[in-house]
């Protein structure tokens, strides 16, 4: 079940009505959460929800064998259960035929024949998100920040939680587990503020990121033939939609999990206006960035162990968060390339933690000219994460090369394409300026002006947007990983 | 609790029932812009009283002046409201509301429908032309037929695809901007009486001649006639499913309607209905028979698997005139009986006449659109 579905737009009220109305007790609206969220998943495939539920199984019992064991060993050799099955699981259904595939195409250039063949495995949606929510949290036991749950229901409704089921946020159980076991409250002001960023995330979504999906996939499918200018407003319009899709995506989670009573983490902070790559990825995919650096990078080290071992241990963050995107070496590349820029910015200047923006002026020109250049060289890197394989985004850096003039490609020239441009025109400077006026808050709609008429204008414009774009069938981007 | 569940109902109940009251000043075929146009043209044509509603093959290969020229019985001015992919869902709302527009009826006599089957609403579920058209009716229909054929998933789509044409999702703009179109027709269109030859869009040349070339290349087409040809020598009675049935009940229903209104419905069958002969009390005329089959079907009147060429469609438009004779005489009613516009054709006999001046007709006919389509090219 999309979120951009009237399914979905269905099933959230009728959750929310069961919720409140029927099931008033915490225990029993922690079991319609649970159902809920099956019936959420299995929407999509009740295949796979024998994983999730295996999967919820062999951590919630390895947590508490961790917890009680008497020694050192048997608690490592429980959390070893936990991490193998949930890696394993990740390699097996997203990783197992990439590696297969590799290890041909290894062999073939060496000239040996294998008699290896990929399986062309199903992919489960979310697994690398409830994996990595999973694995947080017997990590979590064994490192003694918390405590095992008793409450199997909690436990599995934690894992499974339907708004960030798919595509995150990934909370950490340190954090969203209490708030299974404590008594919720409806609170007025904070289901409006859920469903206000619903409809945010909704515009973002099917307004901006959807509209953008059409000229990017154009520039894209016509990459060899376009102009090298054309070629960059491509990728610049991805990156525009890889937001709205994703940190739409989490407007939606976070605002409909509002309405339940549950406060989930913030995934995204307005990234575009960032001036350093530092401080992009501290703004960009928060919950991720945040669970590498707790679970790879300080393990590894960080950056106690001298200036060298830092800067391999952000690489190897780097390449290991691009390949949890996906099972390509097109996302290891994007990866690396994050990794190349993030690690040189060290090297010429040191991050001063620029993570209050709340004081800055647009039209400071020293900060307006950083955040371009950030932005134009985050957008290059997502070449090779638009990319199909490497050759076509070796191909798509070329053609922004190419300035022969010999271009049979002109997505400006139909004017199906036109009226496009002109709608984005208006859409993205809308949640540009949106989002630059509520720096520092949750989302945009969430101060809004007194004026009721004002206010009311604010909504029927963006409810008529969606309505409009509301077609149900433009899958996530970030529901492939 | 009560007060957000409240006032959120109450604001979306609001903006949907404002787009509701907006749709419903838009005429019932804003959806499709092709039958805006063709709409326009219609209520500028004086004498019409035949009406024929379908998809391509209809706008394709429906002749009226071929029509009306062939036909024994005068009195008869035909005007095509084909238009390419108006399939069942659409083609059964336009003319239920077609019989009830008062404006648009008067003087109509005739309703002709090319009768379909529900198609799947797969591809283009979400787009306006297909759900603009599914209200109450069609979404029952269509839910019934599917049922029917144990295709669940097809039922999920009317239903959804009549929420979504309720909530006007993906309407807004469309619904906005119609009245800002521009819907006359093309003159060439409504000279034509709303047939549109493939032959006469020369600016579209190019593409139907790689269609074309495509189609006898591959002889594509060739097994979907011969199954054309089965279906038309050995279908006839076959039993009625509970399917079929649903498509029986919107033709009586139609009907119903259109005899309310004094208009004679006419259902046009192609060889794919074979329960035709079931439909008892209905006015029909079954194209499948095998009568002059081959020729039209034969490549050299083809534009491709689907459709026939300029030469195929005058063939089909006798064939249909002779039918429609049949029908008028059979059913002994209708206006046109006895009253001939031409009046040099009185004193032919119509055997010989149809003999006699096919040639010469044709000729002229091919000689007129050859100078239409030379002078178009010249205006290029």
């Amino acid at each position: 079940m999309l979120f951009n579905s009237l399914e979905y737009l269905l099933f959230l009220p009728l959750v929310f009505v069961l919720y409140w109305f029927v099931f008033k007790k915490t225990q029993s609206q922690n079991v319609l959460l649970l159902i809920a969220s099956y019936v959420f998943y299995a929407a999509w495939d009740y295949r796979f929800l024998a994983l999730i539920i295996l999967s919820s199984g062999i951590d919630y019992l390895s947590g508490t064998k961790v917890y009680n064991a008497k020694d050192q060993r048997d608690k490592k050799r429980w959390l070893l259960v936990s991490v193998v099955m949930n890696l394993g699981a990740l390699a097996a259904f997203k990783y197992f035929d990439f590696f297969i595939s590799s290890w041909i195409d290894l062999m073939d250039t060496i000239g040996v024949r294998t008699n290896l063949e990929v399986l062309n495995i199903v992919f489960p949606v979310g697994i690398s998100f409830y994996t990595f929510q999973t694995l947080s949290y017997t990590i979590d036991i064994y490192r003694g920040k918390m405590e095992p749950t008793k409450d199997w229901v909690a436990f599995f409704g934690f894992v499974s939680f339907f708004p960030q089921l798919v595509a995150g946020p990934i909370e950490r159980a340190k954090d969203l587990l209490p708030q299974f076991n404590q008594t919720r409250a409806f609170d007025y002001n904070t289901a409006v503020d859920g469903l206000r960023q619903i409809l945010w995330g909704m515009f973002k979504k099917v307004v901006v990121a959807d509209n953008c999906a059409i000229l990017v996939n154009e520039v894209f499918g016509h990459y060899e033939e376009a102009q090298p200018l054309q070629l960059l407003a491509g990728v610049c319009l991805f990156f525009i939609q890889v937001y709205g899709d994703f940190s739409g995506y989490s407007d939606i989670a976070i605002g409909s999990a509002k309405l339940f009573g549950f406060k989930l983490s913030l995934n995204f902070s307005t990234p575009f206006f960032s001036r350093s790559f530092g401080e992009f990825w501290r703004r960009w995919h928060i919950t991720l960035n945040d669970w590498f650096r707790d679970y790879v990078y300080f393990p590894l080290g960080g950056n106690r162990k001298g200036r060298f071992r830092m800067y391999f241990n952000i690489v190897v963050v780097f390449g290991l968060c691009g390949f949890w995107h996906g099972a390509q070496w097109t996302f290891i590349f994007w990866g690396l390339a994050n990794a190349l820029l993030f690690v040189v910015e060290r090297l010429l200047v040191r991050d001063k933690e620029e993570t209050e923006i709340t004081g800055v002026k647009l039209f400071h020109l020293g900060q307006l000219v950083r955040m371009i250049i950030v932005f134009l060289a985050v957008a290059l890197t997502l070449v090779f994460f638009r990319a199909k394989d490497l050759d076509e985004a070796l191909g798509y850096f070329g053609g922004m090369l190419n300035f022969s003039g010999q271009h049979s490609f002109d997505f400006s020239a139909s004017t199906r394409h036109q009226a496009m441009i002109l709608k984005l025109s208006l859409f993205i400077p809308a949640m540009v300026i949106g989002e630059w006026l509520s720096r520092g808050q949750d989302h945009p709609l969430q101060r809004m002006p007194k004026n009721r008429g004002f206010r009311y204008s604010i909504y029927i414009v963006l409810t008529l947007l969606c309505i409009e774009y509301l077609y149900g069938d433009v899958p996530f981007v970030y529901f492939q990983f | 609790m009560k007060t957000l569940i409240l006032k959120s109902s109450l604001f979306i109940g609001l903006v949907v029932l404002a787009l509701n009251i907006y749709k419903a000043t838009l005429p019932y075929y804003w959806g499709n812009s092709e039958l805006s146009r063709k709409m326009s043209g219609l209520s500028i044509s004086e004498d019409v009283n035949l009406v024929y509603f379908g998809p391509s093959a209809v706008n394709r290969e429906f002749i009226p002046s071929v029509f009306e020229e062939e036909l024994d019985s005068g009195g008869i001015s035909a005007f095509n409201l084909g238009v390419g992919a108006m399939y069942y869902p659409e083609q059964d709302y336009l003319v239920r509301n077609f019989i009830e527009d008062q404006d648009m009826r008067s003087g109509i006599q005739y309703v002709l429908l090319f009768a379909q089957m529900p198609r799947p609403l797969n591809k283009h579920v979400h787009s306006v032309r297909v759900k603009y058209c599914i209200d109450w009716h069609n979404m029952s229909s269509g839910v019934r037929y599917f049922y029917h054929k144990n295709n669940f998933e097809q039922v999920v789509n009317y239903i959804m695809g009549y929420i979504e044409n309720t909530l006007c999702v993906g309407e807004v703009f469309e619904m906005l901007m119609w009245r800002a179109g521009n819907f006359e027709i093309d003159q060439d269109n409504l000279e034509a009486k709303g047939y549109s030859s493939f032959e006469l869009e020369t600016h579209k040349e190019e593409k139907f001649n790689k269609r074309h070339k495509k189609f006898v290349r591959k002889q594509d087409g060739d097994e979907y006639m011969k199954s054309i040809h089965r279906k038309s020598q050995g279908g006839k009675g076959t039993k009625v499913g509970s399917d079929d049935q649903v498509v029986i009940d919107d033709q009586q229903y139609i009907d119903r309607m259109a005899r309310q209104k004094g208009i004679d419905f006419i259902g046009v069958y192609s060889p794919d209905f074979d329960f035709y002969l079931k439909l008892k009390g209905l006015n029909s005329i079954y194209l499948g028979d095998s009568e002059d089959y081959q020729a039209y079907l034969s490549i050299e009147n083809r534009m491709d698997r689907r459709h026939l060429n300029e030469e195929g469609a005058v063939i089909h438009t006798q064939r249909l005139a002779r039918k429609m004779d049949e029908f008028l005489s059979e059913s002994g009613s209708g206006p046109a009986k006895g009253r001939k516009i031409r009046k040099e054709k009185d004193n032919k006999e119509p055997s010989q006449e149809r003999t006699n001046g096919k040639k010469g007709k044709k000729e002229k006919r091919n000689k007129k659109q050859k100078k239409q389509r030379q002078k178009k090219r010249r205006q290029k």
